[in-house]
Formats: structure tokens, C-alpha cells, sequence
């Protein structure tokens, strides 16, 4: 699958311990804006900080690759997350985010549609490279670490699987 | 038996101020027995401080409401207009991810 990124997803997929088998299986490509977004974070020496500078060294290794939208979409989101969504929608790639608001906006106002982060853990998952049990933990891993609300989502998420899997 | 101080790393970094605002601060500094740096940190903390719990009850709501077991009349009390409408379209966001993978 081919994929279009922006930063919080990026943090969210590189938080997991299986974040390499993910690119070898999906092409993950972002934008400059979101480039400059991960040089911020890579400023830091905290976890988030350290996971910006894991997927820098992605980036220069060109195991995740940049690309320019020829055109932007109007919307009013943020800068790096209107790159990705309008490069997603150009290339007819897969968007992945973690922002909530831009998901929201891009799909009400322009019918520009997304998919949170961990499609791609589940992904992994149906097709057997990872263990149910290993998809809870990187779950898990990433409620720890993301925003509050893709936080709180994140751990719907896994309250669900996990109910799925008692039933 | 030793007692071994560890600093946590700071880094240093320069802000402009407005000549009134700094002159609050100093006075309060003063009136607190520490110094201009030590006044602002603990003001930046607090302001943290006061966030932090703020988000918590947030996400104890929203997670409430996925739970079903508040109202959206509620949540909506807790959290800001877009918030909510931000909640409740990505209730149904990942509950559409997880479809498309079971199917």
C-alpha cells in the first residue's frame, strides 16, 4: 500500500516495535512540511524526540520517501497535515493521521477521507506478520505516548480488540 | 554514606519581556526569596500543571462517552465545541478502520 504520512502518524507507527516491518510491507511517503515538523521534535532527547530522529534517519535512507503536492486543497488545517492530505488525494495514495480535527475537516468539507495510524498495525496483523498479543502492545505503547485525544482513541481501539478477543 | 545531587539538564535560551511584566516578576521574586529564573520556572510549571489536569478530566470524559456510559449532552460539557464534534467523528473513524479490516 502506499501511503501518505503526516508527523503524528509517522510518531505513532515509530512508536511500535514492528515499525521496520511496516516499511518493508507499505511504502510510507510524506512531505517537507512534515520533514520540518520531525526536525523539531528530533530537537528533543525525550521519547517522541527520539522516535523523530529514528524516522530522519528513515527519511535519508529513503526507506520513507518525500513527494510535493502540485496543488494544495483549501482547507484550514494545519500546514503539514494540508500537504499530506492534498498529496494523498493527488496520488490517490492511503492518508494516514492521527489529527483528528484535519480527518474531520478534510472529510465534511471536502470528502478528502483518511485513516488513523494503526490501520497499518492492523494490517500487519490480518496478514499474520504480527501476533494478536503483539498488536495489543503496540497499541498500548501508543496510547502511552500520543496527544490526548488520538490518546483516548487509540485505547478505544484496544479495549475493542481485546473485547473481540475474550468473545 | 553519600548523597549525590543530581541536576536534571537545563538548556539555555533568551525571551524578550515586556519592561512592566519583568518588573512584576522581580517584585514577586523578591517578596518570595528567589530569584528571577526560579519564579518563572515554577510559574511555567504550574501553568503545566493546571493543563495537564484539565486534559485528564477531558479524556476521562471522552472516554466515558465511548464507553457509553456518559451522555453527549455531558461531554459536551466538558469539552470545547470542537472538540466534541472532533470525538464524536472519530468514534466512528476508527470503528470504520477496524470494519474494513474484519471484512
Amino acid at each position: 500500500m502506499k501511503c501518505a504520512v503526516d508527523t503524528g502518524a509517522l510518531l505513532s507507527l515509530a512508536c511500535s516495535a514492528h515499525f521496520s516491518f511496516i516499511l518493508e510491507e507499505h511504502d510510507l511517503i510524506t512531505t517537507e512540511e512534515v520533514h520540518d515538523e520531525l526536525l523539531e521534535f528530533a530537537a528533543y532527547n525525550d521519547f517522541l524526540g527520539k522516535q523523530a530522529q529514528k524516522i530522519l534517519k528513515y527519511v535519508d535512507e529513503k526507506k520513507i520517501t518525500k513527494e510535493k503536492p502540485t496543488v494544495f486543497l483549501s482547507l484550514k488545517i494545519a500546514a503539514a497535515e494540508l500537504s499530506v492530505f492534498s498529496l494523498g488525494k493527488e496520488k490517490k495514495y492511503i492518508i494516514l493521521t492521527d489529527d483528528l480535527h484535519a480527518a474531520r475537516v478534510a472529510e465534511q468539507q471536502l470528502r478528502v477521507f483518511s485513516r488513523p495510524s494503526f490501520f497499518l498495525f492492523l494490517h500487519l496483523y490480518k496478514s499474520k506478520k504480527i501476533t494478536r498479543q503483539e498488536l495489543l502492545v503496540d497499541m498500548e505503547t501508543v496510547v502511552q505516548q500520543r496527544k490526548w485525544m488520538s490518546g483516548v482513541l487509540y485505547k478505544y481501539v484496544k479495549e475493542v480488540l481485546e473485547s473481540l478477543k475474550q468473545k | 554514606m553519600y548523597i549525590q545531587w543530581v541536576m536534571a539538564e537545563t538548556i539555555q535560551f533568551s525571551m524578550r519581556i515586556e519592561d512592566e511584566l519583568l518588573r512584576k516578576v522581580d517584585e514577586e521574586a523578591e517578596k518570595e526569596y528567589k530569584n528571577r529564573t526560579e519564579l518563572i520556572k515554577e510559574a511555567v510549571r504550574s501553568y503545566l500543571e493546571e493543563k495537564e489536569k484539565k486534559t485528564h478530566l477531558k479524556k476521562v470524559a471522552a472516554e466515558l462517552w465511548l464507553k457509553g456510559e456518559l451522555s453527549q449532552k455531558d461531554l459536551k460539557k466538558a469539552l470545547t465545541e470542537e472538540e466534541t464534534k472532533d470525538i464524536i467523528f472519530g468514534k466512528k473513524w476508527v470503528e470504520d478502520a477496524l470494519h474494513e479490516m474484519r471484512s
